[in-house]
């Protein structure tokens, strides 16, 4: 059982294979954030795939894109590997950026909806 | 500014700017400032934080920027920065300004202490693409000749770093190798191509 990471108006939840992300990531919350997501990584083995619903995410600062890709180097150093699948909010252009930039570290595991 | 596209972009500088001359400020007084002046066609979009720094910050910053312009494609920058194994994240907010947002950057020391950071950008007046979709077609062999390019920008870049990537995704039987012919005297390829076989070394390959 994880638990609910709340800071200011950011909230992380973690249900069954899914994370769902609310409110604005800012620098303060990164460092939480990044150990958090380690925290999912080892609730595993996320077979076929973490789902990560970014619909309700108003804005992410760089320190916590960065908790993301501590994320993907743990799924790329751990035997059984999976998927990560993020649900943007399409209103949001910033993600479609932002999401790409981060597939570009690991494309083979990192899936973007329409 | 009606294209939320470049809202979005303006949003994201302005927000990395802001959060890293509050980190950096010794003082604890920061200031930002974004102009949007109509020009021929254009919008010229300016954001400046300025903040008080450390000579030791100021000296690390001119360092980093240096570096920038060494690489000629701020995607490439951003994700070596991203993939360095380092906890830390210094250096990823301007470089995803530079990346993302697509705006220019620039240190100022304005006097003394007092450095001043500079996002800037033209943006068309009008929506400059409805869906950011760029459909390219390849046909052929996997054999990238790039010998007398002169030089190819962040979004032709993308494209590659998606090829890659689709080529990736493929059963292992189905996967091709991509072979980059490039020339050696022309040296963003050295760096820009050797960063793009980074994210599939065993795929893909750069012959001088």
């Amino acid at each position: 059982m994880i638990a609910v990471l709340n800071h200011t108006d950011f909230t992380a939840r973690y249900e069954g294979d899914r994370v769902v992300l609310t409110g604005t990531a800012d620098a303060q919350i990164a460092p939480e954030l990044a150990a958090w997501l380690l925290e999912v990584h080892a609730e595993g083995p996320h077979q076929p795939e973490l789902v990560v619903d970014l619909e309700r995410l108003e804005f992410m600062t760089a320190g916590c894109i960065k908790g993301f890709v501590a994320l993907i180097e743990a799924i790329q150093q751990s035997p059984t590997s999976y998927r990560v699948r993020f649900v943007p909010n399409p209103t949001a252009t910033w993600q479609r950026r932002s999401l790409a930039a981060l597939a570009c570290l690991a494309s083979n595991l990192v899936t973007i909806d329409n | 500014m009606s294209d939320p596209d470049v809202t979005s972009r303006v949003a994201l500088a302005a927000h990395e700017l802001l959060e890293n001359a509050v980190k950096y400020s010794t003082d604890g007084e920061t200031n930002i400032r974004v102009d949007v002046t109509p020009g021929d066609g254009v919008l010229h979009v300016c954001i400046r934080t300025r903040n008080k720094s450390t000579t030791t910050n100021m000296a690390l910053l001119r360092e980093y920027f240096d570096d920038m312009k060494e690489m000629p494609d701020p995607l490439l920058f951003y994700t070596e920065l991203m993939a360095k194994k380092s906890k830390s994240s210094e250096g990823l907010g301007l470089g995803r300004i530079a990346a993302e947002a697509e705006m220019a950057l620039a240190m100022v020391v304005v006097e003394g202490d007092m450095v001043e950071i500079r996002a800037t950008a033209d943006v068309p007046l009008e929506p400059s693409f409805a869906d950011g979709r760029v459909t390219v077609t390849l046909v052929g062999t996997a054999d990238v000749r790039v010998t007398a390019l002169e030089f190819m920008n962040s979004s032709c870049m993308k494209t590659f770093v998606t090829w890659i990537g689709l080529d990736q995704g493929l059963e292992a039987d189905k996967q091709y190798k991509i072979r980059f012919r490039s020339n050696p005297e022309i040296h963003w390829q050295r760096r820009s191509l050797h960063a793009l076989s980074r994210f599939a070394a065993d795929l893909v390959t750069v012959e001088p």
